[in-house]
């Protein structure tokens, strides 16, 4: 069914186009009307294609809108479509949705700012380019979207591009990203290979086949299906931040707040995850594949929320959160339990967007720091953002009936329950299971040691900035109390309905089971056994960081850095990974890219290509002048010269490099076609077969045939004459007759 | 070939122009001291009426006729050229009246000569008889030499002038010489398909192909080819910017269309299979010199319109190749010279339109150090000037990348030609060198003084017409190129004869 899923991307891009032309000239309320206007219309466009033209199209594969042919080349036929299925839709909702939130929330906080419309423009921008990714219905499409999303996040986190350390946070972020799309590039490669179609459903419909192309063994034993699966996991590990490229993410906290809370929160950094559900048929070819996605996930949901156990600064700890749930999602959609892991995303994007908010609201009160050991006692002082930053963080913690609980649950419940993994690998599912709710335990712990440290006890403030502390405008505000409620109550859209009989309650299950397959049945003993574990978990972490940090910094949490002063700072140095890649990655890298600028550029360039040219350019130069001089007798001249050249090439006479000659026995061909510069040319051949002044044969034939008398050594002479112009050239040649 | 009233209204744009040049000449006479934007819009209404003019004769010029007693040929390689002038004259006089505003020598004749100027491009555009020909080429000429002198306090553009004037002179004995060989050797035939239908035979004799030659010397030394090139650079520096312009763009398109017309169909092409004249190879060489000559001499120009004067032989050079290719019978030539030349014209009136704006008086700012700073100081303009030299230098995704892209692959279809193509790729990286210097200079150096300039509607008008054409070139190529490929099978039919 085709709808024009088109506006939706090109509303954004839209605004983003009229901001980007023309933003300086209009005052700050045109500017950020458009932009809301551009993003909060998308999500009109959005929810209307969702809920009203959807539902019907369910079964054929969603909406579809060919906006026109973008190439053809051989068997690659790639147009630029759009589709709109529910996984995608939920994905449109999401972005558009807390978009616009965010985008009213900025008028607030960025009302400072100089380059008001510029910063506009990239967030449009960056809305348009991830809306591309989502709807895209083939990999190229999607990659245009996926490069557009990373073009913008560069752009926005040097948005301050004036400090280095913003400039230099950029850079990391796009190079970290290159790596990764280069898997992209390299699985995409694979498939086309493989599967000769790049579009979703082509692709997937290979997959759910079993395709010869893709199941066929390639290397290490291993069939295609994994090296693809794989490749694409590493475009997606760069751009979802996950172990071994997670390292850019912290670093990308220096832009904006609202763009943390957008880009490297609740979207852009989710792709990664939407691309695995995307392409989940895929997946499932391959179990290892599926197990390296599970375990890295897992990792590093674990390893993120550890070093956010000792970052002191609200958004950093927030940005190893960020990571760590990404873990989450990827476990979840590792473990084949797709819909589980959309469904954390979905959750996550609404508690994670608030708590970003409101450190952005809390940063705005302290007149910009973010250093929590200052902070304490705010929870009177501005207390909407207190309400909005309580509930997003029980959702967090996963306290029951808040949303992050049952997504949470939904994952680990899965990683126990799930059998994509076969005999061999059965292990990986407990595993997982297990290190996630060890990872929930200490996301509970660190999101409420943040939540005690800000808002409860007394202000660690100094005076000076106490004084100022204030409730931020209407227009932040307001966004963030529609998240919290997202945050408290938009957990139920998933609710786990199988419980108590009734599947049917779980609506996003419901909706996504067209595109990802039905959800994973897990067994009543494990859903209750890991509900009952993941509550505890959550009020054991939430009461041990009261234990520790309630009211302030307590006795217990200073005798556990004192007692174990290496393992805290390894910690807070976050696990020295940056040092680490530095080592081994950066530096020797420079050396060998020294190495080459010495030999190609100093050398190969800079002489050979350079100077070498230049100095004959110089000689040219000189002689030119000469001719060049000013005055016009020496001009005449010249013309004159040219005039006699060119006569000179057209009269020259006709001159054949040799002629060809053919001997057998007594008789002899010649063959005087000329090479050069007589073809079309009406000529006369005169032939003289012994040299000796009497013309053989003659006329306009270039070949002639002779019978010699007598064995003997001649001399063959063939004169050619251009009857035009007079002229003639002369041409000789010996032979030897036996 | 009888004549009657109605043929008339085949040279109705003709009438426009050189009427409207006349009445401008006449109102001018009148003309008050500030009265004389009034006589650039009179300019500009009659290029707009002698365009659509020339749009409203494109349907019936499908097939070929000839009226006016065999002097004047109607078909679609003329219209398109045609169309092509006009639009020449339009930005010319949008951009010299403010031009020569500021600078104090604003006169009226000054348009009436550039209408006058197009009306003789027509004629050499339409012309089917050699008598057509050559007062179309004087007329043009003429109006030329007076449009390079007219700044008359300027030294340099009284230099250049009479530099031009000499030698063209001197190309147009050439001319005359040549129309009397072949007059005389074909037996009195002035007429295209007369000469045409004896050029078999006559090239056999030597006077007819010096004739021919003579022709040819002719007018590409109005194309400024090397070694027929030495006036340009001397004129291009002297000119009033806006004349150069116009020059660079409308007078040598008006010669390609004579080459075109005469060596495409009646010295040459798929009528003459095998090239008897041997024309072709003596273009050849001289395309390889023309582009080589001009890139290495801009090279080292310090001044912007002495290096774009190198820069335009280097372009005739290249469209040389499409003269070649055209030559050796390849079909789909003559359209890639046609598409070509509309973005050569767009391109050089833009980049001429930009020098022309970015000097005041008593300061032309002329050199590469001038425009240092540009792109922080007047960004709109810089990013302008960046779009032509780009398209100049043959960089997607302007039209000068399509207009290199289709001449190139005309002549790749002949193993032949695979030299000269060699050639015009290794010269057009020769020139992003230079062009890309300017561009430099405006983006990453700081201005040594400041850089304003005079306020002007029309030239920004002219400016942001030309840029907008050059990249709709760039990206849209389709349209003109089918254009132009009607305008080239127009002149295919004729050579089936």
């Amino acid at each position: 069914m085709s709808f024009s899923l088109r506006l939706i991307p090109l509303l954004p891009f839209a605004g983003a186009t009229v901001l980007l032309l023309f933003g300086r000239a209009f005052s700050r309320q045109w500017v950020h009307l458009i932009a809301c206007l551009a993003i909060g219309t998308a999500f009109l466009v959005s929810a209307d294609a969702f809920f009203t033209a959807l539902p019907a199209a369910h079964e054929s594969g969603g909406l579809h809108d060919i906006v026109w042919a973008w190439f053809a080349s051989g068997d690659l036929k790639v147009d630029l479509a759009f589709r709109m299925d529910a996984l995608s839709g939920v994905m449109c909702l999401i972005i558009t949705f807390i978009g616009t939130l965010i985008h009213i929330y900025s008028a607030g906080y960025m009302s400072h700012e100089k380059d008001y419309a510029r910063f506009f423009a990239y967030l449009n921008l960056f809305c348009g380019a991830m809306l591309i990714l989502v709807l895209g219905d083939s990999l190229p499409v999607m990659f245009v979207g996926w490069e557009g999303v990373g073009l913008c996040s560069y752009l926005l986190i040097g948005f301050w591009y004036g400090q280095t350390a913003n400039a230099n946070a950029g850079k990391k972020a796009f190079i970290t990203n290159r790596i990764g799309d280069f898997g992209f590039l390299l699985g995409m490669f694979l498939l086309f290979s493989a599967t000769n179609t790049l579009d979703m459903p082509g692709i997937n419909a290979a997959a759910k086949a079993g395709a010869a192309g893709l199941t066929e063994i390639s290397w290490m034993g291993q069939p295609v299906a994994f090296w693809a699966a794989l490749f694409l996991f590493v475009g997606a590990a760069g751009k979802s931040a996950q172990i071994p490229l997670y390292v850019w993410l912290p670093d990308a906290m220096a832009g904006p707040t609202p763009v943390s809370a957008l880009i490297h929160a609740a979207t852009m950094v989710t792709a990664g995850v939407y691309m695995v559900a995307r392409l989940g048929a895929l997946y499932l070819l391959s179990p290892a594949a599926m197990a390296i996605v599970a375990l890295v996930g897992a990792a590093t949901a674990i390893f993120a929320a550890i070093i956010g156990f000792a970052q002191n600064d609200f958004k950093k700890v927030l940005a190893y959160s960020t990571v760590s749930q990404l873990g989450f999602m990827f476990a979840g959609v590792g473990t084949g339990a797709f819909g589980s892991g959309v469904f954390h995303l979905y959750t996550h994007a609404f508690f994670k967007a608030g708590l970003f908010l409101c450190a952005g609201s809390v940063m705005h009160a302290m007149s910009g720091s973010g250093d929590i050991t200052k902070m304490g006692g705010l929870g009177r002082k501005i207390p909407w953002t207190h309400r909005v930053f309580f509930v997003c963080w029980l959702a967090i913690c996963g306290v029951p009936i808040f949303s992050g609980f049952f997504s949470k649950d939904a994952i680990v419940a899965g990683a126990f329950a799930t059998h994509v993994f076969g005999e061999s690998l059965s292990w990986v599912g407990p595993v997982v299971g297990t290190v996630l709710l060890l990872a929930a335990l200490c996301t509970s712990f660190y999101m409420s040691r943040l939540y005690f440290l800000v808002f409860s006890g007394e202000c660690r403030a100094d005076h000076e900035t106490q004084h100022h502390i204030h409730e931020s405008p209407i227009e932040m505000v307001g966004p963030l109390v529609v998240l919290a409620v997202g945050a408290g109550l938009g957990g139920l859209i998933g609710f786990p309905g199988g419980l108590f009989g009734h599947e049917e309650w779980n609506l996003l299950g419901h909706w996504l089971e067209p595109v990802v397959g039905p959800e994973l049945h897990i067994p009543h003993a494990v859903e209750v056994t890991v509900m009952a574990a993941s509550t505890a978990v959550a009020f054991v972490g939430i009461f041990l960081a009261r234990a520790f940090f309630g009211g302030g910094y307590r006795e217990p949490a200073h005798q556990f850095a004192r007692s174990m002063p290496g393992f805290v700072a390894l910690v807070r140095d976050k696990f020295r990974v940056d040092e680490l890649y530095n080592f081994f990655i950066v530096r020797p890298l420079r050396f060998v890219s020294r190495g080459l600028f010495v030999i190609v550029d100093r050398i190969v360039i800079d002489k050979a290509m350079v100077e070498v040219p230049a100095a004959i350019v110089g000689v040219f130069g000189r002689a030119a002048r000469w001719f060049q001089a000013g005055d016009a007798q020496r001009y005449l001249a010249t013309f004159a010269i040219g005039v006699a050249a060119i006569f000179y090439l057209a009269t020259r006479p006709p001159a054949p490099d040799a002629f060809k000659v053919t001997i057998q026995g007594t008789a002899v061909d010649v063959d005087a076609r000329g090479v050069a510069g007589t073809a079309g040319r009406t000529l006369l051949y005169d032939f003289d077969f012994e040299a000796d002044g009497t013309v053989d044969r003659k006329g306009s034939s270039p070949t002639a045939h002779f019978v010699y008398e007598g064995t003997g050594t001649y001399v063959i002479r063939v004169t050619i004459k251009d009857p035009r112009w007079g002229t003639s050239t002369r041409l000789e040649q010996k032979v030897r007759i036996q | 070939m009888s004549f009657d009233l109605s043929q008339l209204s085949a040279i109705v744009p003709l009438i426009i122009v050189t009427g409207m040049g006349c009445l401008i000449l006449l109102a001018e006479t009148f003309a008050r001291n500030r009265a004389r934007t009034g006589l650039a819009s009179l300019a500009l209404g009659g290029c707009v009426f002698a365009f659509v003019a020339v749009a409203a004769q494109w349907d019936a010029a499908a097939t070929k006729t000839t009226v006016l007693q065999g002097m004047w040929v109607m078909d679609r390689m003329a219209l398109f050229l045609d169309a092509t002038f006009v639009a020449t004259a339009a930005i010319t006089v949008l951009i010299s009246g403010p031009f020569m505003r500021e600078h104090g020598f604003e006169f009226g004749e000054f348009y009436g000569i550039v209408l006058f100027a197009t009306g003789g491009m027509m004629m050499v555009s339409h012309a089917d008889h050699l008598l057509m020909l050559l007062i179309g080429i004087e007329t043009t000429s003429l109006a030329a030499y007076v449009l390079t002198g007219c700044w008359r306090r300027n030294a340099r553009s009284s230099e250049g002038a009479m530099k031009y004037f000499l030698m063209g002179a001197f190309a147009t004995g050439f001319l005359v010489y040549g129309m009397a060989l072949i007059y005389g050797t074909t037996g009195g035939e002035m007429t295209y398909a007369g000469i045409a239908a004896k050029a078999a035979v006559s090239s056999n004799s030597s006077l007819f192909v010096a004739g021919v030659y003579f022709v040819l010397i002719a007018l590409i030394f109005k194309v400024a080819a090397v070694p027929f090139h030495m006036w340009a650079p001397d004129t291009y520096e002297g000119a009033p910017t806006p004349a150069t312009g116009f020059m660079a763009a409308g007078v040598k398109a008006a010669a390609f269309g004579a080459i075109l017309r005469l060596f495409g169909t009646v010295f040459g092409g798929p009528g003459l299979p095998g090239e008897p004249i041997g024309w072709v190879r003596i273009l050849a060489t001289v395309a390889i010199l023309t582009m080589t000559f001009g890139n290495l001499a801009a090279l080292r120009q310090e001044n912007i319109k002495r290096m774009l004067a190198y820069s335009s032989i280097a372009h005739a050079g290249y469209l040389l190749v499409g003269v070649v290719a055209v030559g050796v019978g390849i079909a789909g030539a003559q359209s890639a010279v046609l598409f070509y030349l509309v973005t050569y014209t767009f391109t050089t009136l833009g980049v001429f339109g930009v020098i022309a704006w970015v000097g005041k008086r008593g300061d032309e700012r002329l050199f590469v150090d001038d425009w240092a700073g540009l792109g922080t100081a007047r960004p709109a303009l810089a990013l302008a000037m960046t779009i032509f030299l780009l398209s100049l230098g043959g960089v997607p995704p302007t039209g000068g990348f399509f207009g290199k892209f289709y001449l190139f692959r005309a002549a790749m279809q002949s193993p032949e030609l695979y030299p000269l193509v060699i050639a015009g790729v290794l010269n057009s990286v020769v020139s992003v060198y230079y062009y890309l210097r300017v561009v430099v200079a405006m983006y990453f150096r700081d201005a040594t003084r400041p850089l304003d300039s005079y306020p002007s509607a029309s030239m920004r008008a002219a400016l942001v017409l030309t840029a907008i054409a050059v990249v709709v070139l760039g990206l849209f190529p389709g349209a003109v190129v089918d254009w132009a490929g009607g305008a080239g099978a127009a002149v295919a039919k004729v050579a089936g004869l």
